[in-house]
Order: C-alpha cells, then structure tokens, then sequence
C-alpha cells in the first residue's frame, strides 16, 4: 500500500515540476525577438539543446539545406559576410545530428598571380668603357629608356619602358597597369627626373682643359679624328647631293638631264682648290693613281707668301666628290716638289722628287703628313732638282727612275730608297743633258725620251751595250715642256713609236722615233692631245679633223696661266693644273675618247700626208737655198 | 695633326650648311668636344651612345665578323650621323633639308 501511495506523491511532484517548467518556459520565449538578425547569434548561443535550430533558421529566412552546402564548401563563396558565417558556425555546433551530408562534388579553380613577363636586353659582347662594377644590367637598361627629348614621339599613349631595380620593378609596372605611381606622382614628371638622374649618374666629370690637351695629342685621338672627320665630311658634302633617298620623282621636282649634248666636247666638272694648301702655289705636278681612278695627286710649289708653311705640298683629291671642298690627304716635305706620282703597283704609295734632289715616299697607311721613306742628299743620288718620276716595269719587277737636272738618270727599288740600284750619267756628245721631262713609250723598260732645257729631245736605252742617250731630234727653240708618248697599245697599228713634245717656243712637235725630223704633234684616242697654254687657254686637237687648227679651244676665267694637263686613265677626264694653285676637271664627250675603228688606219694615213709634205717642205727649203 | 688642325676642321665641319652641331664622346661617357650646349650635348652623348652600341652588337650578333662603321638616323627635323670608332664616336647633327 505505501507502495501506492509513494507513486501518488512521486506523480505529484512530477506535476509539480511540470507546473514550475510551464510557469518559467513563457518569459524565456517571449523575451527573444526572432526577427532580428542582430540577435540571432545571441539567441542561438543562448537557444536550449532541445530546441529546433532548423526551425530556429526558419524563422530568420534560411533554409536548411543552404546552411548545408555553406558547410560544405565554405572555401568556394566569394564574400561571405560576417553574420552568415557566424550562422553558419552556430548552426554547424547545434545541429550535430539534424545536418544530413552529401557528397559535392568540388572543382578546384587555381587563379595564379598575374605575371608581367619583362625582358631586358643584354650586350653580350664586353663593353670595353664599362668600369664601374656596381653598374648592374638593369642599369644599363635605364639608359634605353625614352625620353622626353625626343619630341617628335610626342604620342601621349607611347610605349613607355621603365624598369628600376631588381626588387622594386615588379612593383613597379604593377603599379603601371593600375595607373598608380609609386609615389603618386605624374608619371612623365616621375620619368624626367629619372632619365636626369641617368643622365648624371653616367657622365663622368667633366674633363680639364689640361686632359682634354693630353687627349687631343694622343694618337689615338688623332688616327680617330682623321678618320672619322673624313666620313662625317664627305657624307656632309656628298651623300645628301649625289643620293638623295627622299627624292621625289612625281613630277613636282624634276631632275636635269645630265647626259652631255652630242655638240658639246667637254664639259666643266669642278675646281680643286685649297685656301691653305694651294693659295699662291703653282701645280707642278699632276698623277692619276692606277688604282683608284678617281684620286688625282697634285704636286704645288712653294707658297711665297706666307713663309711660315711648309714648301713642299702634295695633295690628294678625290674626283668622285663634287662637292667636298677639302683634299683627302695633305702630305709635306721640307724642299717643294717639282714631280710626283703614285707608284704604279702599290695603292698605298706616293712618291716625289724636290727641288733639293731628295726623293720622298709616303704613305696613305699612316696618318703622317711627314715622308715616311727620304732619300739621302749625297752625291751618290741627285743633287739638283727632280724633274722626272715615274715608275717602270711590271707588278713584280718594277723599278723608279728619276732623272734630275744635271742629267743624271737613277733607278731606285722602292724597298730600299737609300741608294739608288744604278746610276747613269746622260750626256750626248759628252755634253751633260740637262732633262725636263721623261716618257717611256708603252711598256718599255729600256728605251726612253727626255727632254731637255736647250730645247733637244733625245731618246736612249737603259741597258745593253749602248746604253745612255742614242740620238737627238731636231730642236725647239726654247726649254721642252713636255714630252708625251703615244699611249694606246690596244691599236691595230702600233704608233709608240709616236711623242710629243711641247716647248716654250710656243710649239707642239710630233716626232717618231725612227725619224729626226718632226713629224707633226695626242693620247687614248689615236689622232687627239691636248694643249695648254700660259695664257690660260687650253686646246684639244684631232688630227684626223685637221692639222692646222684644234678641235676645241677653251679659254679659262680669271686670267689664269695653265702649265700642267693629264688625261685620266680612261680618257673621260681633263685634269689642269694653274699657276694659281687650282685643279681644274672636265668632263670629256665620250665620241672623243672612244675611237671608232677607222680612226687608227685613218691616222696612218695622217701620219704619211705629213711625212710626204714635210719631205715636200724639205724639197723647197732645199731648192730656194740653191736658187 | 695639331691641335689648332683639329679645330679647323671641326669648325669647317661646323659652318657646313646645315650642321647644328659637332660633338666627340669618348667610350668611357664623357664627351670630348662639343659646338652646342651643355643640357643637349649631355642628353645626346648619354643617348646616341647607347644606342650606337646596340647597334654595333645587333650587326655583330648578325655577323662576328661584321663591325658597325656608320650610322645615320633620318628624322622629320634633322639628321643625326654617328661615326663610331674603336675609343671615340663622333655625333654630327645636321638639318634635314626642307623639300
């Protein structure tokens, strides 16, 4: 029965607890608001076990099963906010077993930082002025950069390359996608003050007067200048003249035609002069080189106004300038120069005689304006001025003779100007002949013509039994000039025998070499030479056209005395030379260099016309004398 | 050559119509000589030589036996010919003549 009655008062009690739950639960749910989001987290941290958390979200507006894939992949959401989290953490730990989990499949996205791919150039090869070490490659690569000064590139969108050093570039170029500079500050002011800073970071101090002397003197300063001024001045006066790359040929600038006139003979090309170097000078002496056509050697005499000069001057010119105003090369001696020439087998030679008797070489390998070779003064060689120059023989075998005015005739090997090889004594009926002029007709080694200052023309062989001056030929009556062989081998009639001579009686002579009488008076065509004159007149003749008067004559400006003429190597161009120190070029028309083929038998017969009325003026002088 | 040579030609190279300026850089940086300012002879010498440089080892890349001897740049408002050597480098600017 107690039994009974103790399961009554345990009842009893458990209403008791009950009636105090019902009585405590009320208060506890009405003093939450639900609605709130603010409070959720309190809510839910403070919520019983027993309570329902699905309904609990429900009641905020979230869905359980999107409190389900927030679990499952947190990682993925772009930008959780923090009260989602919170609820996601606070549902996680109080729904431990209301929360069913499935299988998400997850899709792994690597976004990888964006890299800026930056090359820099290296030189590879070693920079020989580099001598700082500390100068890394990035800073060298500073120095590519574009600048303000250039401001014809003034694109505001242009490609700007700045890269600073190894850590901060990165940084750096960053910073330039997004538009930002490093320090906020415009970025073309930013990048002006940077190139200055190169700017001062790479130039040296400046040098002293004192350094800036030592480094002019120094040679290698010198070979640098004289090279270089030379290509920076004929690309000045040349390049921009002769090949202009931007010429316009549509029609708003058209070009002259330069191709000569059939009636025109020759044609003016340009005038070599030299305020310093040829002022007050007399060309003494014009040679073409072999090797290069285009370079005309001139030799000038003393300069009597301004002693202070050197008195032997030889210059280079170059032809193919036709505007550059200075020589190529200017080459000095101590005596002035009465002949020159280039050695014939050598491109690099240049070889003088001087009034003194000396020889001198130079050299266009040096820099020197010096000789680089003298002969010495003794009696063993000249002792009286050089008239003749002039190289002989072949490539390998060729020797200089030179005849000064004495009348003694040396051989020289170029190798070994010391001592002349062999010496001959020109006399003629023991009479010393003193020479003006020499000519070896063609290629002969042997057999040469001289003129002399009585007025004579003899011609002698080098060598045999013989050797020494043969025969002379009727004279002028003043000193021979010049004396010029017939040149052209390509011929089908051989005329070397053939030279001229011209005299300072004011006539030219034809002479053969078989005969003694003068025949009449030529060059690369059969039948044509050419004349100068003091009065500053010079004249081309053709015999073929007529015997008596020149083809051409032409009178040059500025009362000039010419005194020295060459035909260049192809006979395309007439080289004079004044008294006032000017080289004078003309274009010749190419009917009068390149002979037809008739023009050699036509001068064959010429040349018999000329011998039957000399024969016929002989008979005359002959007959009269008897009357 | 003497010196007074030196600066005859650089002064006949300078009155040459058109030529605005003659400058000589030395490979270690500094110029040597120069007929303009001070502002420009520095701005051109830092970036002509450079660029000259680069240039020699472009052609030298191309080529090892191949060297670079000259080097003109045509612009709208004027020339600039650089004339590199082995320890010098001569900067020449030059006027492009108006058509």
């Amino acid at each position: 029965m107690d039994i009974r009655s103790e399961i009554e008062l345990k009842k009893q009690k458990l209403q008791e607890i009950r009636r105090a739950k019902l009585a405590r639960n009320p208060p506890s749910g009405g003093g939450t608001p639900v609605d709130t989001a603010s409070s959720i987290v309190e809510s839910s941290s403070s919520a019983t076990i027993d309570a329902d958390p699905d309904s609990i979200l429900q009641q905020v507006g979230i869905k359980p099963t999107s409190s389900a894939k927030l679990l499952s992949s947190p990682n993925v959401s772009a930008s959780p906010s923090a009260s989602s989290i919170n609820q996601t953490s606070s549902s996680q730990s109080s729904t431990r077993k209301v929360c069913d989990l499935q299988i998400v499949h997850l899709s792994t996205v690597s976004v990888p930082p964006k890299e800026l791919v930056t090359y820099s150039k290296e030189v590879q090869t070693l920079e020989s002025g580099e001598k700082d070490p500390t100068i890394s490659p990035t800073h060298q690569d500073n120095m590519m950069q574009w600048d303000d000064e250039f401001r014809t590139l003034n694109d505001p969108n242009r490609l700007v390359y700045v890269s600073d050093g190894d850590d901060d570039s990165m940084s750096l170029i960053t910073n330039k996608i997004l538009g930002i500079d490093e320090d906020g500050k415009p970025r073309s002011k930013r990048k002006q003050s940077q190139s200055q800073q190169q700017h001062l970071q790479q130039q040296k101090p400046e040098l002293t007067d004192e350094e800036k002397e030592q480094m002019f003197k120094s040679e290698k300063f010198q070979d640098f200048f004289q090279r270089s001024a030379r290509i920076i001045e004929r690309t000045l006066y040349e390049i921009p003249t002769t090949q202009d790359i931007f010429k316009d040929y549509s029609g708003r600038d058209m070009i002259k035609n330069e191709k000569m006139d059939i009636g025109e003979i020759i044609k003016f090309d340009r005038e070599f002069f030299d305020e310093r170097w040829t002022k007050h000078r007399i060309v003494t002496c014009i040679d073409i080189s072999t090797y290069y056509p285009e370079l005309i050697l001139a030799s000038y005499s003393q300069n009597d106004e301004s002693p202070h000069e050197s008195d032997g001057v030889a210059l280079v010119w170059n032809t193919k300038y036709k505007q550059k105003p200075t020589p190529e090369y200017v080459y000095n001696c101590q005596s002035w120069i009465t002949s020159c020439c280039f050695s014939k087998f050598h491109p690099n030679i240049i070889l003088a005689g001087t009034y003194s008797g000396q020889i001198v070489v130079w050299d266009t390998r040096t820099n020197k304006r010096t000789p680089v070779q003298r002969t010495a003064l003794s009696a063993s060689s000249h002792t009286h001025p050089v008239y003749c120059l002039q190289v002989i023989g072949t490539q390998n075998a060729n020797n200089l003779i030179s005849i000064s005015n004495e009348g003694k005739m040396c051989s020289w090997n170029m190798e070994m100007m010391s001592q002349p090889q062999e010496i001959m004594d020109l006399t003629y009926k023991s009479k010393p002949v003193a020479a003006t002029r020499q000519a070896f007709p063609g290629t002969d080694v042997n057999n040469f013509i001289i003129g002399s200052e009585e007025g004579q023309a003899y011609s002698g062989t080098r060598h045999g039994n013989k050797a020494g001056i043969n025969e002379a030929y009727e004279s002028h009556f003043g000193p021979i000039t010049g004396v010029s062989c017939h040149n052209t081998v390509n011929g089908n009639i051989d005329f070397s025998h053939l030279f001229l001579t011209s005299s300072f009686d004011w006539s030219v002579k034809l002479w053969s070499v078989k005969e003694t009488k003068p025949l009449y008076s030529f060059e690369v065509h059969p039948s044509v030479f050419l004349t100068v004159d003091i009065t500053g007149r010079f004249d081309i003749w053709n015999l073929n056209n007529d015997s008596e008067l020149p083809l051409l004559t032409t009178q040059l400006e500025g009362n000039v005395a010419l005194n020295k003429c060459i035909w260049s190597n192809n006979g395309q161009q007439i080289v004079l030379g004044d008294d006032q120190g000017k080289l004078t070029v003309y274009d010749v028309n190419e009917l009068l260099t390149n002979p037809k083929q008739d023009d050699w038998t036509k001068f064959g017969h010429t040349l018999q016309e000329f011998r039957r009325s000399a024969l016929e003026a002989f008979d005359d002088h002959q007959t009269t004398h008897a009357a | 050559m003497s010196q007074a040579e030196v600066e005859e030609t650089i002064k006949r190279i300078q009155t040459h119509k058109g030529v605005q300026g003659f400058i000589i850089v030395s490979t270690e940086g500094g110029f040597v000589r120069s007929t303009i300012d001070n502002s420009t002879t520095m701005s051109l010498s830092g970036l002509v030589k450079p660029l000259a440089d680069k240039a020699r080892s472009a052609i030298r890349d191309l080529d090892p036996q191949n060297d670079l001897t000259f080097l003109r740049i045509r612009t709208k408002k004027q020339e600039i010919l650089v004339a590199p050597d082995k320890d010098y480098l001569t900067v020449v600017l030059q006027a492009t003549e108006q058509a």
